[in-house]
């Protein structure tokens, strides 16, 4: 009986600390260009990231909010860029990295399958690539303190 | 002669294999219960999230025994701001659904203000991925991203939401 509850109590212990460190990508995050920011969450077990600041919020022709303009969908190109959800679909899979997800990238309206690696606590490195990991293109971000 | 009619009868058993192939199909459509879409305050200016969660039994909700659903497609939208005592200025939202087997889907759009009991209709997608994987997993995900206009508000934001799908079954 109490081998069963100290496995049960491991067992408990290795999911919390999992789901610790899973978490550790939660927050709001700067990518190298500074051109935005960027808050990850947890949705139902998986990572979505969040443009939440652009630093031109607005379309320098038309001084309206920028929208998805280069979304292949028409009917979707008035979605405003600020609250788009471009980091979608990680999951944890241990050892700082979620993979599994996909970025966006709006100035091109692509989007790549994308690997993320935590280099520490307040540093991430977004690798976007199609089908190959090898012939991807890797972006720092750093983690950005909301008081 | 005999050659063209040779080829004619191997297209016509082509079409009429691929057509057995494809066993009987039909097209239903299916309204989720009322759900709340919930945001946790507190909410700040700028795009927020309201997430809603719907469980369901797929023999339950079909009504019928050994169905596979094949194509499924949302259909329309429906959304209503729960009043409050208080509550932030709103206006659009972005609607998005996922399951554990359905990557994040934009949906739809709304780009007027937000009333607190006046129910407002979003455009939907034209173009969806067949999202028929959703109800294999028993679960899906409904995400409402919303504007709110006031520098920042406290409290908890609700919403009611009805989805109507057009499903393809077997």
């Amino acid at each position: 009986m109490k081998k069963l509850i100290a496995i049960c109590a491991f067992m408990f212990a290795c999911t919390y600390a999992m789901a610790q460190d899973a978490n550790a990508i939660v927050g709001v995050w700067e990518p190298g260009n500074g051109k935005a920011r960027v808050k990850i969450d947890n949705i139902d077990g998986k990572f979505y990231g969040r443009i939440v600041w652009l630093k031109e919020p607005n379309d320098p022709n038309t001084g309206k909010p920028k929208t998805d303009v280069n979304n292949s969908d028409a009917s979707m190109k008035n979605v405003p860029l600020r609250g788009y959800r471009m980091l979608k679909d990680f999951q944890y899979k241990g050892k700082g990295i979620w993979e599994e997800g996909t970025i966006y990238d709006p100035e091109s309206g692509n989007t790549y399958t994308s690997v993320i690696t935590m280099k520490d606590a307040n540093t991430l490195d977004i690798r976007g690539y199609v089908g190959v990991k090898t012939f991807g293109r890797s972006d720092t971000w750093r983690k950005l303190k909301v008081n | 002669m005999q050659k063209h009619l040779i080829k004619l009868a191997v297209v016509i058993f082509i079409f009429v294999g691929l057509a057995g192939c494809t066993g009987s199909s039909t097209t239903q459509s299916l309204e989720t219960p009322e759900l709340q879409l919930s945001a946790e305050g507190p909410l700040y200016a700028g795009a927020n999230s309201a997430t809603a969660t719907w469980e369901f039994d797929l023999k339950e909700v079909l009504g019928k025994t050994d169905t596979e659903v094949s194509e499924a497609k949302i259909t329309s939208v429906e959304v209503v701001l729960t009043a409050a005592d208080t509550l932030p200025a709103m206006e659009k939202m972005v609607f998005e659904m996922t399951s554990k087997n359905t990557p994040m889907t934009r949906i739809g759009l709304y780009e007027g203000k937000i009333t607190p009991g006046q129910p407002f209709a979003l455009t939907i997608a034209a173009e969806q991925e067949n999202l028929a994987s959703a109800f294999a997993d028993g679960k899906i995900t409904f995400v409402g991203d919303f504007d709110v206009l006031d520098e920042e508000y406290m409290g908890n934001v609700a919403f009611t939401l009805k989805v109507k799908f057009e499903l393809g079954t077997n």
